[in-house]
């Protein structure tokens, strides 16, 4: 039967919403028979189609019923806010590896200063890469330490870190100089982390599915 | 003892299980309902009703053994309870109630 199996990556999704154990396998196990039957009657794309719409529609249901489980919301604070620790001790060894870089090369603190003042394109588009590697650790880690609702806790860090990035480049002074960098900063952050889970989902999701007989 | 009342889905699902007897878990369940309602219920929404209709009391549940076609995973089938009886009875004598006195030759929009 494995070839009639629902494909992967929405099976993987609609597990990661972190529905109760018995309605999640009561739908999920639904929807891969009637996935099989379809196939066999219409074919793989039709029935992919049809899979693909039961999926955005049973989404709501499985969230539902994740969200009426005890606990779930301290559980997902504190995924939270341990990805947010590991993902600014990311950040603050990226900012070393930048900062001795610069002294190997003989940058001058006073040189750097100054091209931030002035935007210069590069050194923007440094910043703002180094900018990345919080979100890029922190969604990843986020994914890896939720088992039970890991879309939702990937979702949630993406929302509250984006938007504290946004809160906090009012106070960092040559953020504030362009206008648009608060808002590409709370792009990438927003972006940066909902991929970087996906990406920690997907290899959590694969790693199970390896491990099943 | 106390009957419960039923939503409009959840008296169709309710009725669903019941025609379905022995065979009656979510995509039969689902399959019935919406042919018969001309609808395409999600298999969530199906679901979100008869656990609701759970815990009401109105119908109880158990899960079968495991099979391939669903990926390893169980079926959860369900039966009516006594209260679920008891409940379909005083909803179809409300049906009754509310419909008497209008016969279906008044039905006929030209006479609106």
């Amino acid at each position: 039967m494995t070839e009639y199996r629902p494909p992967f990556i929405l099976e993987s999704l609609l597990e990661a919403l972190g529905a109760q154990s018995t309605f999640r396998d009561a739908v999920m196990g639904d929807l891969a028979e009637e996935y099989a039957v379809r196939v066999q009657r219409d074919g793989r794309f039709p029935a992919l189609r049809w899979y693909t719409q039961q999926a955005a529609r049973t989404a709501p249901h499985l969230l539902g019923s994740w969200s009426r489980q005890k606990g779930i919301v301290r559980q997902v604070a504190r995924v939270v806010s341990v990805s947010y620790v590991a993902a600014t001790i990311a950040l603050v060894v990226a900012l070393f590896i930048v900062i001795a870089v610069m002294n190997v090369a003989g940058v001058s603190q006073n040189a750097v200063e100054r091209a931030f003042l002035d935007v210069h394109p590069r050194v923007v588009l440094g910043v703002l890469l180094l900018q990345s590697v919080s979100p890029l650790c922190g969604g990843f880690i986020a994914a890896r330490l939720d088992r039970r609702s890991p879309l939702v806790s990937v979702f949630t860090c993406g929302v509250v870190w984006s938007v504290a990035f946004l809160l906090s480049s009012a106070f960092i002074p040559f953020a504030v100089k362009p206008e648009w960098w608060r808002f590409a900063t709370f792009g990438i952050v927003l972006l940066g982390t909902w991929m970087s889970g996906l990406v920690g989902l997907w290899s959590t999701s694969s790693a199970r599915a390896r491990s099943k007989p | 003892m106390e009957t419960k009342t039923l939503g409009a889905l959840e008296l169709i699902v309710l009725l669903a299980v019941i025609r379905l007897g022995d065979d009656a878990y979510g995509l039969a369940v689902r399959r019935d309902v919406s042919d018969r309602t001309q609808h395409d219920y999600s298999v969530g929404a199906v679901y979100t009703t008869l656990e609701r209709l759970e815990i009401k009391g109105l119908i109880s549940s158990w899960t079968a053994a495991p099979t391939p076609t669903r990926g390893g995973r169980s079926r959860r089938q369900f039966k009516v309870t006594a209260s679920g009886l008891l409940a379909l009875r005083d909803a179809e004598q409300r049906s009754h109630s509310v419909w008497d006195g209008v016969g279906i030759s008044s039905l006929n929009p030209k006479l609106a």
